[in-house]
């Protein structure tokens, strides 16, 4: 399975990045979705 | 203070109007337009600053879900220590508070398939080894949303040197992000 996309520039230097998620950022990214689950907008009914 | 007054008759030179540009109030550092899970800016925030102005576009989000932004330090995001309260809008109620202790992320706007927003960030002290204070203002439109007001700060006493915006639920971006320096004197 593919992972999700990182994509950015080095203000400095110019240098454009665009890569899959390393393992570290792919770890962060699935704990991330799962604290937010059950969190706004789930509400947005309001 | 003005850099320098003018008087009547006086010549409009090359060199004062260069001098005028390159202390504008906001001063460019630099944007990024991508589509991506994650979309960041490095070596943007150093020590020529305190402050810094960042506008937020985006165009689509694959997955309805809520805008998070996160410091970076040498191209590591830091994913804890986001204390932040303040607001989330909508068409129909007015509002509704949110907040966040020690959060992996400051929460911010919410978005929804094609429909457009915008925000503002405001980051204060991001460079110096101390928390940093962050504040956010939004508008989206779909459903009944509207926008947010967030404000809060990142606790840790830590140098960054960039930042990056995900979504919550994970999902790829469409967006531009801009970023200025506000003239310090």
């Amino acid at each position: 399975m593919t992972r999700p996309i990182i994509s950015g520039i080095n203000a400095e230097t110019g240098e454009i990045v665009e890569r899959e998620l390393n393992d570290d950022e792919y770890a962060q990214n699935l704990a991330d979705i799962e604290a937010s689950k059950g969190m706004f907008p789930d509400d947005l009914a309001g | 203070m003005a850099i320098k007054t003018f008087t009547t008759g006086e010549v409009l030179t090359s060199a004062d109007t260069n001098t005028y540009l390159a202390n504008s109030g906001l001063v460019y550092i630099g944007a990024y337009t991508a589509t991506a899970a994650t979309l960041f800016i490095d070596g943007c925030f150093t020590s020529t600053y305190s402050n810094y102005f960042i506008t937020f576009q985006s165009t689509s989000v694959t997955t309805t879900g809520s805008f998070q932004f996160k410091l970076r330090a040498s191209g590591t995001a830091n994913s804890a220590n986001y204390y932040y309260g303040g607001l989330q809008y909508y068409t129909t109620i007015g509002a509704t508070t949110q907040q966040g202790s020690n959060d992996a992320a400051m929460i911010f706007s919410a978005a929804s398939g094609s429909a457009m927003t915008y925000s503002t960030i405001q980051v204060s002290m991001p460079a110096v080894a101390q928390p940093t204070s962050i504040i956010i203002d939004s508008s989206s439109y779909f459903s009944n949303y509207a926008g947010a007001s967030i404000r809060g700060y990142h606790g840790l006493s830590t140098a960054y040197d960039g930042f990056e915006l995900t979504m919550n639920t994970g999902a790829t971006i469409a967006g531009t992000l801009r970023i200025y320096g506000i003239r310090q004197a």
